[in-house]
């Protein structure tokens, strides 16, 4: 429409400038002419001389907080490039499903910084394909375009959130998670108390030290000591990973890593195993850096993972499983199912008794 | 929700801008451009060196101010529109004459002399500098300047304001300066370096665009005033292709031609058949057809001449109203009933002449000279009886007989006793027609005509063949014969406009301008048009009769006059092929205008042949590009003679310099390259190999870099590798690079540069040492 409007102004003077026979409205009209020529010719030549790359080609960022990412930006002309265009198509997983997005930016002689913010709603891998370069002349009449296939991928983590978790049969001797956990203990395992703290809203009663609370006249409750030996086990059902959108894989990274911060705070670490097609992978967190690389390890299961690649099913007996559905299991009972709607408010909310 | 959102970096979006000084050439040129502009319009004079420096620091002042103090910028606006209102209240009279006479000179041209507007103009300056500070620089809006700049030079021919070349460019490159600069991303996200850098950045790129644009200026002047009449013609063409496809779209192609409009524009003949003729033998002269008599002049339009009100005043005034009906048919024919009935014995050649209207509409008859319409009678085939159509039917169109003018000769005295009374009666009438049409036919309307009424006044003359001499001396020296004169401004007279401006026309505006002289000096003339034939148009038919198409091509203008014995007598003004004059009537010819320009000393200009000279000949046209359009520079330049010389020095001039300045370049090139480093140097040299074509695909860390360097030009391999160390290290080791190092590295350079210099062809070295600057 530009061009168009351009044209016809163009037109219109040098119609004017031939029917009054005025030379200096030629002059104009045949100026605006030359230019729209020349400016043809400049973003082609802009386009030859400018190369878009990205700083970095990983990167990661929790979720829904932004990350500065940056284009180096390489123009090898002798003159300022005033605009240009980035199509961008960001997204989780498969190309086809990616959304475009579009950065301006222009570029002096020599090297320039294209810094932007990018901020990922999901939890997985955000890639950033940039596939075409779009320059324009000055007056961005015409462009001219270049394809490319620099990448950006971006591990998205979820944000730092813990279940509450109470694990009070880890106090009864003859619980099967006690069990479970310390096979050889025996029956004369002593549960150190840490110390005993005033009763909370959310604590379990479970813990109240009735007859401190007695003496007080106050509730109180007991707060034991973290073995170090002392861990569980979490087995992931990945049934229908190839098919689960990103909301919903977003959904089950959150709840993972919430389940497993929980954890980590009544145990000393957590061994996670899940399937990758029939390939058993494990690996033990015992800290939130460990709980990314698992997290990390998951995403790339996401992207690997295809239709053919059916997952043996992962209900392991004596450990915690989690599913794709949220389904929250001990052995082969379910403890809870998270509900997708109100998954935030029950994973700040609500506490966990076993 | 989406799942990914970009945005740019918050913090560099939060810089401040800058304002480069190149900002302000800007806002300048703009402002200059305005004001000059204001100082083409004729009648308009104002004192540049007061309005300039003024106008330039303000607008200084109020660039600086817009960025460093708004606060101060709005205060000294404020201030300056107080003061301004101010000024106009104190010295109001001064002010409303000043800008009545603008406003005057803008929209009706410059009819009051020219004044001086100084106040005005500084005025108005003083609230452009702040108004386009504030749209462009502030507001960051160009919308609302480019919009009244566009609109100001497009409208200035219409208003035949004049505006120089550098007018148009200043304004050009203000406009298109701020168009790149405001050239911002209309969606997604804007982002690049920050709000200070992005400016910077569209700063330098609208220097570069306005830079762009001064070159083409260089480039594309010269070119434009040689090749000039080159473009005309090719819009005219372009024009003329659409203007005719309407008019045979519409039908309207086959009309005849009709009315006294003395046209502001482009004549585009279609070549389509508008009347078919048919005499009853070849006329030797050339056939006017007269379709309307102008009465009077009306800015551009004639009136239809009404000489039957004129007949009426006569039978009036010579008590012959009883004879009127009868006297208005006579009259018509009366000089071809003379000269049929004085010439006893000797009997004159007639033609009869029948003309078919090719489009069917009769609503304008056209008639020739010396002429009596006849009746028509048609015969059924095989019946006895004739039928009477007439003065014509729509069918059979209608019959003249007429004489040409060699042979009207009208004796007074060698007539029939039977035809006595009816001399006598046209005696009569003849003398009281000649008096009123002094009357009827000498009215101008000399208030919209001011030059050329002075022009008469200021020649005084009062023989009819020093008149018509004078009128073709005016025409053939101010004006050129062309069918694409182009418009003349709305608000200028045509007439006026064709014969002290324009200076081309066609035959309407020739015919238009030579009857307004010759009313002037009080002779009794007419403008007239129809069509014009050649004799050598005529074909002979097997019948016997002579034949001729009329195109739209024949169709014409010319003025008559009126002469005794001959009645109303055409006057051909328009210039023939090859400039000359055919003006002849009875008692003025060739010898008798020769004589007269002799005689008064009005030397006779040549009117170039290269011009569009025939009206006979449609758009047949010499070429106006080449030798012709180097010979117009001059004529073109007229007025602008010393610019277009000193630009030629310049140009000439740069040439000349091109060397030194092409060496300059290189030897500050080398010195910048040599401070560079050892890297700077060595990519240089990568540059110039595979300028070269030697080593392509090297990068210079390949291993056999030296051997295979050494082995296309004569520098030893060691001394090559030891560079390549050298630069190795200074991009991936960890010490730095040493004097020494650097220097060995630049000597290296220079050998390399001389081996290659060497195997080059002249051209190559020419190119390798002045245009890349290698060496």
């Amino acid at each position: 429409m530009k061009k168009l409007n351009y044209m016809l102004l163009c037109l219109v003077t040098l119609y004017l400038a031939g029917m009054y026979r005025y030379l200096p409205l030629m002059l104009m009209a045949v100026l605006e002419i030359a230019f729209m020529a020349v400016s043809f010719i400049m973003s082609h030549y802009f386009c030859r001389n400018l190369s878009v790359k990205a700083l970095r080609s990983s990167d990661s960022v929790q979720k829904a907080h932004p990350l500065l990412c940056g284009f180096r930006v390489q123009n090898e002309g002798k003159l300022p490039i005033n605009r240009f265009r980035i199509r961008l198509l960001s997204g989780y997983g498969a190309k086809l499903g990616r959304e475009k997005k579009y950065v301006y930016g222009g570029s002096e002689c020599g090297e320039d910084i294209l810094k932007f913010e990018i901020v990922g709603q999901y939890c997985g891998i955000l890639h950033l394909n940039m596939n075409q370069l779009q320059v324009y002349d000055y007056l961005s009449l015409f462009s001219a375009t270049k394809k490319s296939e620099e990448e950006v991928k971006i591990a998205v983590f979820p944000q730092e959130r813990a279940l509450s978790i109470e694990l009070p049969s880890l106090c009864y001797q003859d619980s099967e998670l006690r069990k479970e956990l310390r096979p050889d203990c025996g029956a004369d395992i002593h549960n150190e108390i840490r110390q005993l703290r005033e009763y909370h809203m959310e604590d379990s009663r479970r813990y109240i030290h009735w007859n401190q609370s007695a003496r007080m006249e106050q509730l109180v409750v007991k707060e034991f000591e973290k073995e170090a030996d002392t861990g569980v086990s979490l087995g992931l059902d990945l049934q229908g990973i190839w098919k689960a959108k990103a909301s919903e894989m977003d959904d089950f990274y959150e709840l993972f890593s919430a389940l497993i911060m929980g954890l980590l705070k009544k145990t000393a670490f957590i061994r996670v195993y899940w399937y990758h097609g029939e390939r058993k992978c494990q690996a033990e967190v015992a800290n939130a850096g460990q709980c990314r690389d698992v997290l990390f390890a998951l995403y790339q299961a996401k992207e690997e993972i295809c239709e053919e690649a059916e997952l043996v099913c992962t209900l392991l007996e004596g450990c915690f499983t989690l599913d794709l559905n949220l389904g929250w299991y001990w052995n082969e009972t379910l403890i809870f199912r998270f509900s997708r709607e109100m998954l935030y408010d029950q994973i700040a909310y609500k506490t966990f008794v076993i | 929700m989406k799942a990914v959102e970009i945005r740019p970096d918050p913090v560099e979006a939060d810089e401040e801008e800058t304002h480069p000084l190149k900002e302000f050439l800007f806002v300048l040129s703009g402002v200059v451009g305005i004001i000059s502009f204001l100082g083409s319009v004729e009648g308009i004079s104002y004192s540049g060196w007061v309005v300039y420096p003024t106008t330039a620091l303000l607008c200084w002042l109020a660039w600086y101010l817009s960025w460093s103090r708004r606060l101060s910028f709005f205060l000294l606006a404020f201030g300056a529109v107080v003061l301004g209102g101010a000024a106009v209240v104190l010295w109001e009279d001064m002010f409303r004459s000043q800008m009545g006479h603008i406003m005057n000179c803008v929209a009706k041209g410059n009819d009051e002399g020219i004044m001086r507007v100084t106040e005005t103009v500084l005025l108005f300056s003083v609230l452009l500098v702040f108004f386009i500070v504030l749209s462009e620089l502030m507001l960051k809006s160009h919308e609302v300047l480019y919009f009244f700049t566009m609109l100001m030079v497009l409208l200035s021919p219409i208003l035949g304001i004049q505006a120089g070349m550098s007018t148009i460019l200043l304004l050009l490159v203000f406009q298109i300066t701020f168009l790149v600069m405001q050239e911002n991303p209309a969606s997604g996200i804007r982002s690049t370096s920050g709000r200070s850098r992005r400016y910077a950045l569209s700063v330098k790129s609208g220097a570069a665009a306005g830079g762009i644009l001064l070159g083409l200026f260089f480039l594309i002047t010269p070119v434009l005033f040689i090749c000039s009449e080159g473009i005309y013609d090719y819009i005219y063409q372009i024009e003329g292709h659409i203007r005719s496809a309407m008019l045979r779209y519409s039908g309207r192609d086959t009309d005849p031609v009709t009315g006294g409009r003395v046209h502001n524009g482009n004549n585009y003949p279609t070549g389509t058949v508008q009347l078919d003729l048919e005499a009853s033998q070849k006329p030797k002269e050339m056939l006017y057809l007269r379709g309307f008599a102008g009465g009077e002049y009306i800015g551009g339009d004639w009136t239809s001449s009404d000489d039957e009100a004129l007949l009426t005043d006569i039978m009036l005034q010579q008590n012959w109203q009883d004879w009127l009906r009868l006297m208005e048919t006579r009259f018509d024919g009366m000089y071809y009933l003379m000269n049929t009935n004085m010439q006893r014995g000797n009997p004159p050649n007639e033609i009869t002449l029948t003309l078919k209207h090719y489009g069917g509409a009769y609503d304008n008859i056209f008639e020739p000279y010396y002429s009596q319409r006849s009746r028509r009678y048609y015969r059924e085939e095989g019946d006895d009886v004739w039928y009477d159509y007439g003065y014509g039917n729509t069918r059979e169109g209608y019959v003249y007989q007429y004489y040409e003018q060699p042979d009207m000769k009208i004796d007074w005295n060698n007539v029939a006793a039977s035809f006595w009374p009816e001399r006598d009666w046209f005696l009569e009438m003849q003398d009281a027609y000649m008096k009123v049409i002094r009357t009827a036919y000498t009215k101008v309307p000399t208030e919209i005509l001011p030059r050329l009424t002075e022009l008469c006044e200021k020649t005084p003359l009062t023989d009819q063949g020093e008149i018509t001499a004078f009128i073709l001396h005016t025409l053939q020296n101010n004006a050129l014969y062309t069918l694409t004169p182009g418009w003349a401004p709305f608000n200028e007279d045509v007439v006026e406009y064709f014969l002290f401006e324009g200076g081309r026309g066609y035959c309407e505006h020739f015919a238009a301008a030579a009857t307004l002289m010759y009313r002037l000096y009080g002779i009794p003339a007419r403008y007239a048009t129809g069509y014009l034939v050649s004799p050598d148009d005529f074909e002979e038919q097997e019948s016997g009769v002579w034949t001729v198409s009329v195109t739209d091509q024949s169709a014409h203008a010319w003025t008559e006059i009126f002469v005794e014995d001959y009645g109303w007598t055409p006057v051909e003004v328009t210039p023939t092929e090859n400039g000359g004059s055919r003006a002849f009537y009875p008692g003025f010819d060739n010898e008798a205008l020769a004589k007269i320009w002799q005689t008064q000393g009005w030397e006779h200009k040549d009117v170039p042949l290269s011009e569009q000279t025939d009206w006979m000949e449609g758009d047949k046209e010499a070429s106006r590009w080449g030798i012709e359009g180097f010979k117009r520079i001059g004529e073109r330049f007229g007025t602008h003679e010393k610019w277009f010389y000193a630009f030629m020095a310049c140009a000439v001039y740069s040439v000349c310099l091109l060397p030194l300045f092409l060496d300059y370049r290189r030897l500050v090139g080398l010195r910048k390259l040599e401070k560079a480093g050892c890297r700077s140097v060595f990519s240089r040299l990568l540059q110039m190999l595979q300028f070269e074509g030697i080593l392509e695909g090297y990068d210079g860390t390949e291993e056999d870099f030296g051997d295979t360097l050494a082995g296309r030009v004569s520098v030893p391999a060691e001394d090559i590798v030891k560079m390549q160390a050298i630069v190795s290290q200074a991009a991936f080791g960890t010490r730095e690079t040493g004097q020494a190092e650097e220097e060995f590295v630049w000597k290296m350079y220079m050998r390399l540069a001389e081996a290659v210099y060497k195997t080059l062809k002249w051209n190559g070295k020419l190119i390798f040492r002045y245009w890349k600057a290698f060496w």
